[in-house]
C-alpha cells in the first residue's frame, strides 16, 4: 500500500516549538475521526511531537471532511 | 470517474487473474464513463460496455436485461456495479448467461458484514477459481475521495462501517 | 453529562420511526400532490393547469404538447368537448371559469407540434381495423394510429379528412384537415366501402388481430353488449362502445380505453390486467381563495381567439394549488418541498442503516413550531416527523453530534454552573417560584433581577427564584433521556421549594413546564395583568407589531394577555398576516440556528417582513433573534421593568450574562458570596477575533482553558513571520486553537479556531 498523504505543507523553519526550542518540521501525522483515518503530512516537532493544524486547514478541509463523515 | 479503487491496477490484476486469451469478447457491466472499457481494448480485448447512465464508446441499457444472446461473451468484468443494480443475484445468473463456457466473470464489490459475494455468484452456477478481501484497500480509496471531494453519492446505499469489499474470478465450466 | 461522540456506525439495529401504515396516513393529509379541479373533472386527466400556465406565458408549443398528450384529435376535441372541467373551475364560483376548451382550441391551431408524428417509429406487429366511422370511431382511429399498430379503416371514407369531418360535424374545416393530417402521416389505410355489410365483416375481419365496430355497426351486425370499461363486447370479441353515449367527450374517453382494451388484447393480455385508474375522479386539493377576484372570460372579438386573447384568459387562471404551509415558512421555502415529499425523504433518510444520510440537515432545520399544522387545511405538522426522526437517529446511534452538541453543552451549562434554586430570604418553602427561562438571563439578566425584585416584593407567601433550562433544547435535540434528566432535576428543585406555583417568564418553558405533571404553570403576563404593572411600566412610542412566539401557539389566553399588557402601558399595536396561532417562528426553535444558519436566518427575516414597525415580543429567544437581523424588538418585560437589554450579546456575552447574574444575586439577597472564578492572568481580544469566536461558536472559557494549559505545560509553537503565538488544547469532542500575542504579563488574543477530528503523529 503507497504511503499516500492527503494532505502536505513543509513549515520550512518559519515555526518554532517553544516547548523544545527548536523549529517543527514536516511530519507524519493522521487525523482520526468516527473510525477513518486520514494520512497528512503537518509541521510536527521532532522533540515533543507537537501537531499544528494550520487554521485553513482546520476551516477548509477537515471541517468538510468531518460534515461529509456525519453524515453517514 | 471510476468507482472503484485500484484504478487500472486493479482491472489489469482481474484480467490476469482470468487469463482469457486475446481478443475475447469481454462486456463491461455496469461501465460507467468507459475507463475500463477503453483499458481493455487497449490490452486487445474485444470489449463492450453498458450502463443506464453510460459515458463514451458505453452502450444504454440496463445490465440485468443485456440485449445480447446467450453465450455470447468469453469475459465479464462487472467493478462496483451489482450492488447498485438492485439485484446482485440477478446480476450474476445475467452474467453467467451471457458467457460462453468456459468464460470468466471478473468482479469486485461492496458486500454486507456477514455476507459474501461468492455464495451467489456459485447460486448462479459460477465456480469460484479466486477470492479475496480488498476492504482495506477500498476504505483507503474511500477516503481518499472523500478528502478530496470527488466521492459521489451513488443511487443506492453506500455500505461502509462493518462492510467489505471482494474481488472474485469466477468461471463457467465447460459441461463434459 | 456526559455527551458521548457516536463512534461509529456499527450499530444496525433498525428501529423503525413509523410503520409504513403510519406512514401512508400521516403523508395523506398533505394533498399539494392532488390534481387540480380541471383536471379531475377530465377523464381524460388533462393539465389543464400546466397548459393555462404555458399560454399566459405565450408558449403555444407547449401547450399544444400538454394537450396532444391527452388526444390525438386537438382540434376536434377541443371543438366539441363538453368540458367538465369548466364546472369546476374555481373561478366559477366568483365570476365565471376559464374558458378551457377555447384555450384548447387556442393552443391547437396556434401551437406547432414537435417531435415526430409516429411515421419513422417501427409498426407492432399486430394489425388492427375499424369498421364504421362516427366520433368513437374517429377517436379511437387516432389513438391506435398513434400506437404505431398498422390500421385499417373501413367506411364510407376515401381519406381521413372525409372520414373525421364527418364524424365531427361541429369543427371547422381547418381544424378537420389539420388532425386528419396526423392520420396520414401514421399510414392509416382508409377502405371505402359503398356499404358496409355484415357480409364484408366477416370476409374482411379475419385479416385483423385487433377489431373495433362503431356502436352504429354493432347494431347492424345484431348487436350485443358492450362493457363500458374496458370497452369491448365480448360475446363477439369486438372493441365498441356502448350505442347510448353520444357526447363527443364520452367518445374521446370511450376511445382512450378502448385503445388500452386493445394493448391487452395484443399482448394477450386480460383486458383488466393493470389498467390503472381511469376517468374523471374527486380531488382533494385545496386551495386558498383569498384575495382571488371575480372575473370575466375574455370574449372573442372575432369568432374564435387571438394570441393575444389567449393569453390574457389564460392569464386569468389562478394555477391552483395548496401551498399553505409552505407560504408561512422559510424552512419550507429554503428547501423547495412540501411536507408529504419531505416526510418520505425524512422517513427513509433515519431508515438508512448504511450508507448516506443525505436529509440530516433538512432534518435538523425545523423548527419544531407546528406552524404548517395551524394553516394546513388538514392539520399536517412537520414537526411531529421532524422531532421524531431526530429520536429515532439518537435511539439508533446515528444522530450525528455536531449539529446540536454546542447547543446541549449550553442547556448544561444552565443547569450545573449557572444555576440557581433559592427560596425567598425569609421563607422556607415558597407559594411561587419565578422560572425566567435561559435565555432571558442570557440576554436580558438586568430584566430578570428586576422582575423577580418586583415578584418577591408583591405577591404574598415567598416568591423563589429557579435559574435553569426547561429542558426543551433536550427535546430539540431528540435526546429524551436527557431532557428526563432535566426534568429530574426541575422537579427535585421545586419539591425542595414547597412545590410553588411556578410563575413563567418565558411561552415555551411554560408550556414545558405545564408537562410535569401536578405541577401549576402561569405566565409572568398574567400576574401583571392580575396585580397591575409595576410603577414605570412604559410602551414604546411608536407603533408597534407584536411577534407570537411559537410556544404560545394555541395559546390564546397568552397571546390576549400580552396585548392587553402591552396596551395598558400604552403601545399601539399593529396586526400582521402571520401571526397569533400562525405566527412564523424566529429560527430559536428547533435548534434551527445553530444546526443551519442559513435558515435560521431566513426564519427571523420572514417575522419581521410582516411590517416596518419595532416588534415587541414575550420570549426573550425572539427578542434576541429579531433584533439580530436589526429591527427594534422589545421583550415585553423590558418595557414593564423600564430596562433595555441593549443590542443582542455574542455566545460568550450569554454565558457571562448567567454567571454573572447568578453571582450578583446570591451576592445581593442571599448574601452569599462565591469565590472568584479568575484565571489568574488578562485576556484581551481583538475585534476580529470576537467576531470569529462568535461565529465559529468558540467561548472565551473555551479560549482561557487553552491558555491555561499552555501556561502550565508550556506547549505551544511560535510562527515566526507573524510572530504570533499557538497554543491548543482537546475540551471533549473538539480541540480548539487559539493564536495570540503576550502583552504585560497576560494575553491578546488574534484569532481561534476549533476543529473536531483527533489528530497524532505516525
Amino acid at each position: 500500500m503507497a504511503d499516500k498523504n492527503y494532505y502536505t505543507i513543509d513549515p520550512e523553519g518559519k515555526l518554532r516549538c517553544m516547548k523544545c526550542g527548536v523549529p517543527l518540521v514536516k511530519g507524519k501525522a493522521k487525523f482520526m475521526y468516527l473510525d477513518n483515518g486520514f494520512p497528512v503530512e503537518l509541521p510536527v516537532c521532532p522533540v515533543c511531537g507537537f501537531v499544528y493544524v494550520p487554521e485553513e486547514l482546520a476551516l477548509g478541509k477537515v471541517l468538510s471532511v468531518e460534515k461529509a463523515l456525519e453524515d453517514k | 470517474m471510476t468507482r472503484h479503487p485500484g484504478g487500472d491496477g486493479h482491472t489489469r490484476e482481474l484480467l490476469r487473474l482470468a487469463a482469457l486469451p486475446r481478443g475475447a469478447r469481454i462486456l463491461d457491466m455496469g461501465a460507467g464513463d468507459g475507463e475500463a472499457l477503453r483499458l481493455m481494448r487497449a490490452e486487445g480485448f474485444d470489449a463492450a460496455g453498458i450502463d443506464l447512465a453510460p459515458g463514451r464508446d458505453v452502450a444504454q441499457g440496463n445490465m440485468l436485461r443485456c440485449p445480447y444472446p446467450d453465450g455470447s461473451f468469453q469475459g465479464v468484468l462487472a467493478q462496483c456495479s451489482f450492488a447498485v443494480s438492485g439485484d446482485a443475484p440477478g446480476a450474476f445468473r445475467e452474467a453467467y448467461r451471457l458467457l460462453a463456457p468456459g468464460g470468466a466473470l471478473m468482479y469486485s464489490d461492496v458486500v454486507l458484514p456477514g455476507a459474501g459475494a461468492a455464495p451467489a455468484a456459485e447460486r448462479a452456477g459460477f465456480a469460484v477459481e479466486h477470492s479475496e478481501d480488498l476492504t482495506a484497500q477500498w476504505r483507503e480509496y474511500y477516503l481518499e475521495s472523500l478528502w478530496n471531494g470527488t466521492a459521489e453519492s451513488p443511487p443506492c446505499r453506500v455500505p461502509k462501517g462493518g462492510c467489505g469489499y471482494v474481488m472474485l474470478v469466477c468461471r463457467k465450466e465447460r459441461k463434459v | 453529562m456526559a455527551i458521548e461522540e457516536r463512534a461509529s456506525t456499527h450499530v444496525y439495529h433498525q428501529k423503525r420511526m413509523f410503520t409504513k401504515e403510519e406512514l401512508d396516513a400521516l403523508e395523506a393529509r398533505c394533498v399539494h400532490e392532488e390534481p387540480p379541479y380541471c383536471s379531475a373533472a377530465c377523464p381524460l386527466r388533462l393539465d389543464a393547469r400546466a397548459m393555462a400556465a404555458a399560454l399566459a406565458a405565450g408558449d403555444f408549443d407547449g401547450a399544444l404538447a400538454l394537450y396532444g398528450k391527452i388526444t390525438p384529435l386537438p382540434h376536434i376535441l377541443a371543438s366539441g368537448c363538453e368540458a367538465p372541467c369548466r364546472k369546476k373551475c374555481r373561478l366559477g364560483e366568483l365570476g365565471e371559469s376559464v374558458d378551457l376548451p377555447a384555450l384548447e382550441h387556442a393552443a391547437a391551431r396556434f401551437g406547432q407540434r414537435t417531435g415526430g408524428t409516429g411515421m419513422l417509429r417501427l409498426k407492432k406487429k399486430k394489425t388492427a381495423a375499424v369498421f364504421g366511422s362516427g366520433a368513437f370511431a374517429a377517436f379511437y382511429t387516432g389513438e391506435i394510429a398513434r400506437k404505431a399498430y398498422p390500421l385499417t379503416v373501413y367506411s364510407g371514407f376515401e381519406n381521413a379528412a372525409g372520414f373525421l369531418a364527418a364524424a365531427a360535424p361541429f369543427a371547422d374545416a381547418e381544424g378537420v384537415r389539420r388532425d386528419a393530417e396526423s392520420l396520414e402521416a401514421a399510414g392509416v389505410v382508409f377502405v371505402r366501402a359503398d356499404a358496409l355489410t355484415p357480409e364484408l365483416y366477416a370476409e374482411e375481419r379475419e385479416k385483423y388481430d385487433i377489431l373495433c365496430v362503431s356502436p352504429e355497426f354493432l347494431s347492424l351486425l345484431g348487436g350485443g353488449e358492450v362493457n363500458e370499461a374496458f370497452m369491448l363486447c365480448e360475446s363477439r370479441g369486438v372493441i365498441s362502445a356502448p350505442a347510448d353515449k353520444k357526447g363527443v367527450l364520452d367518445a374521446a374517453f370511450g376511445a382512450r380505453k378502448a385503445a388500452l382494451t386493445a394493448d391487452r388484447l395484443a399482448q394477450g393480455l386480460s383486458p383488466d390486467n393493470t389498467r390503472g385508474e381511469e376517468g374523471a375522479v374527486e380531488t382533494r386539493l385545496y386551495t386558498n381563495m383569498k384575495g382571488v377576484e371575480s372575473s370575466r372570460s375574455v370574449k372573442p372579438a372575432g369568432g374564435l381567439y387571438t394570441r393575444d386573447e389567449a393569453v390574457r384568459e389564460a392569464g386569468r387562471c389562478i394555477q391552483c394549488r395548496c401551498d399553505e404551509c409552505i407560504k408561512g415558512c422559510a424552512y419550507l421555502q429554503h428547501y423547495k418541498k412540501y411536507p408529504k415529499k419531505l416526510t418520505r425523504e425524512i422517513y427513509n433518510n433515519v431508515n438508512i442503516i448504511m450508507g448516506d444520510h443525505m436529509m440530516n440537515k433538512p432534518m435538523n432545520a425545523c423548527a419544531l413550531c407546528s406552524q404548517c399544522s395551524v394553516v394546513c387545511p388538514n392539520g399536517y405538522d412537520v414537526a411531529e416527523i421532524c422531532l421524531r426522526a431526530r429520536r429515532t437517529m439518537v435511539d439508533t446511534d446515528k444522530m450525528p453530534l455536531a449539529p446540536h452538541e454546542f447547543a446541549l453543552n449550553d442547556m448544561e451549562f444552565s443547569n450545573t454552573e449557572a444555576f440557581l434554586c433559592r427560596p425567598q430570604p425569609g421563607f422556607d418553602k415558597c407559594r411561587y417560584v419565578f422560572f425566567p427561562g435561559c435565555q432571558a438571563a442570557a440576554i436580558a439578566p438586568e430584566t430578570v433581577e428586576r422582575a423577580y425584585r418586583d415578584l418577591s416584593a408583591r405577591l404574598p407567601g415567598g416568591v423563589g427564584l429557579l435559574l435553569g433550562c426547561c429542558g426543551a433544547i433536550a427535546e430539540w435535540a431528540g435526546r429524551v433521556s436527557i431532557y428526563n434528566d432535566a426534568v429530574k432535576l426541575l422537579d427535585d428543585s421545586f419539591a425542595r421549594l414547597g412545590n410553588p406555583e411556578i410563575i413563567a417568564g418565558c411561552p415555551t418553558c411554560a408550556r414545558m413546564l405545564a408537562n410535569h405533571g401536578n405541577v401549576k404553570v402561569t405566565g409572568i403576563w398574567d400576574v401583571l395583568d392580575e396585580i397591575g404593572l409595576p410603577a414605570g411600566a412604559k410602551g414604546l412610542e411608536k407603533p408597534a407589531a407584536m411577534h407570537d412566539s411559537c410556544g404560545a401557539r394555541g395559546d390564546g389566553h397568552t397571546q390576549s394577555a400580552v396585548r392587553r399588557l402591552a396596551e395598558k402601558m400604552g403601545c399601539t399595536l399593529v396586526e400582521t398576516e402571520y401571526s397569533g396561532d400562525s405566527s412564523p417562528c424566529c429560527g430559536y426553535g428547533g435548534l434551527v440556528q445553530y444546526a443551519n444558519r442559513e435558515v435560521a436566518r431566513e426564519m427571523a427575516q420572514k417575522c419581521v417582513s410582516g411590517t416596518d414597525a419595532p416588534y415587541i415580543t414575550y420570549c426573550m429567544a425572539c427578542r434576541d433573534r429579531l433584533a439580530r437581523e436589526g429591527r427594534e424588538s422589545r421583550h415585553i418585560l423590558e418595557l414593564a421593568y423600564g430596562s433595555d437589554a441593549g443590542s443582542p450579546p455574542d455566545i460568550s456575552g450569554k454565558r457571562y450574562n448567567r454567571l454573572a447574574l447568578k453571582k450578583r444575586l446570591l451576592n445581593d439577597i442571599w448574601k452569599e458570596t462565591t469565590p472568584e472564578m479568575d484565571c489568574g492572568f488578562a485576556i484581551d481580544y481583538l475585534p476580529e477575533a470576537r467576531a470569529a469566536m462568535d461565529d465559529r461558536m468558540i467561548l472565551e472559557s473555551d479560549v482561557t482553558a487553552v491558555l491555561q494549559y499552555a501556561r502550565e505545560t508550556g506547549e505551544a509553537i511560535q510562527d515566526c513571520g507573524t510572530g504570533l503565538i499557538i497554543a491548543r488544547r482537546r475540551l471533549g469532542n473538539v480541540t480548539f486553537w487559539v493564536k495570540y500575542e503576550e502583552r504585560d504579563g497576560g494575553y491578546l488574543v488574534h484569532s481561534a479556531y476549533s476543529h473536531r477530528m483527533n489528530v497524532q503523529t505516525r
